[in-house]
C-alpha cells in the first residue's frame, strides 16, 4: 500500500499573521482538504536521488504561491549555500541501504 | 569628416540596454547571495529572467557586431591600447554569453526548477550532476568578478577617451547623435 498524507489548507479570513511562524493561529479556522501526497516507493540515498538535490521551500508547484513569511526566503538562501557546499564534496557510497523494491512495489 | 564616426543607432541601443542589464545583474547577484531576508527570493526570481534576456540580447548583438563593424579607433592610439580595447570587448562578449549559460547550466546540473515567469520553466541543459553543479556555481562567482573588473576597465577607458583624450572614441557610443567631427574638433 502506498503511504498517503492529506494536504490540508487552513483558511484565514481574519487577517491572522502569515509572516510570523511563531504565532499559532486560533483553532477555529476553516480547514479544507486540497490534495493528497502519495508515496509509492522508497529510493536509496544514491546518486541523483535525494543526495544530489536540494530542498528549496520557494520551489513550488503551480497553484501554490509564497506567503510573506520571511523564513521561506531565509531557508531558500541558506539551503542553497548548504547544497553548494555538500554538492562539491567527494562522496563515499552511502552506508545506508534501502530495499531495492519499495513500499507498494511488487504487490 | 568622412567615414563612420559613431556606432549605428541599433548598436548603441543594444550597448546601453545591456549595460544597464549587466550592471543591474552584478548588483542583484551580489545582493542576493549576501542576503537571507525576504529580498532573497525576490532577487533570485528577477535574476533568472534578466539572465536569459541578456543571453538572447548578446546573441543578437554578436550578429549585429559582425554585420556592423565598429568605427575604427583613432590612428594616434598606440597598438597595445588598440589590442587591449579589442581584447576587452571580446572578453565582455564571452562573459555575457558564459554567465547566463553557466547560471542555467548550474541549475540544470542541480535539477532546480528554472522558473522564468509564473509557470514558464526552462528545460535543463546539463545532466544531473551535483559535483558539476557545485563547480559551475563557483565558476559563476569567479566570472562575475572578472566581468565586474572588465566592466571597470571598460568604463575607465571610456572616461579617459571622453574626458582626457576627447578623440571621438567615447562619442562613438553616446546615445545621442555626436556633433559633426565626432568630438575630434575639441582636441
Amino acid at each position: 500500500m502506498p503511504l498517503q498524507w492529506r494536504l490540508v489548507v487552513t483558511i484565514d479570513k481574519h487577517s491572522a499573521s502569515t509572516n510570523d511562524a511563531t504565532l499559532a493561529w486560533p483553532a477555529d479556522r476553516e480547514k479544507v482538504d486540497v490534495g493528497t501526497l502519495t508515496v509509492e516507493r522508497l529510493v536509496g540515498e544514491g546518486e541523483r536521488v535525494c543526495r544530489d538535490v536540494n530542498f528549496d521551500p520557494t520551489a513550488l508547484p503551480a497553484g501554490i504561491a509564497l506567503s510573506d513569511d520571511p523564513l521561506l526566503s531565509a531557508r531558500s538562501a541558506v539551503y542553497a549555500v548548504s547544497y553548494e557546499r555538500r554538492a562539491g564534496e567527494v562522496k563515499e557510497p552511502s552506508a545506508v541501504t534501502t530495499p531495492a523494491m519499495g513500499i507498494g512495489a511488487g504487490q | 569628416m568622412t567615414g563612420q564616426t559613431q556606432f549605428t543607432v541599433f548598436s548603441r541601443l543594444l550597448h546601453w540596454l545591456m549595460a544597464v542589464l549587466v550592471l543591474t545583474m552584478l548588483f542583484i547577484g551580489v545582493g542576493m547571495v549576501s542576503s537571507v531576508s525576504e529580498r532573497y527570493a525576490l532577487l533570485v526570481s528577477i535574476h533568472k529572467p534578466i539572465g536569459i534576456a541578456i543571453l538572447i540580447l548578446v546573441a543578437i548583438r554578436l550578429v549585429n557586431r559582425l554585420l556592423n563593424p565598429p568605427p575604427p579607433l583613432p590612428a594616434h592610439m598606440p597598438l597595445w591600447q588598440k589590442l587591449a580595447a579589442k581584447a576587452s570587448h571580446w572578453v565582455l562578449y564571452a562573459l555575457m554569453f558564459a554567465m547566463p549559460l553557466i547560471g542555467w547550466g548550474m541549475l540544470s546540473a542541480a535539477r532546480y526548477p528554472i522558473v522564468l515567469f509564473g509557470s514558464l520553466d526552462l528545460p535543463p541543459i546539463l545532466p544531473h550532476d551535483a559535483m558539476l553543479a557545485a563547480e559551475l556555481r563557483h565558476l559563476h562567482t569567479y566570472l562575475a568578478y572578472l566581468l565586474f573588473a572588465t566592466f571597470l576597465a571598460h568604463l575607465g577607458a571610456a572616461l579617459l577617451h571622453g574626458l582626457i583624450h576627447r578623440d571621438g572614441v567615447f562619442t562613438s557610443m553616446i546615445p545621442w547623435r555626436a556633433r559633426a567631427g565626432g568630438g575630434g574638433a575639441a582636441r
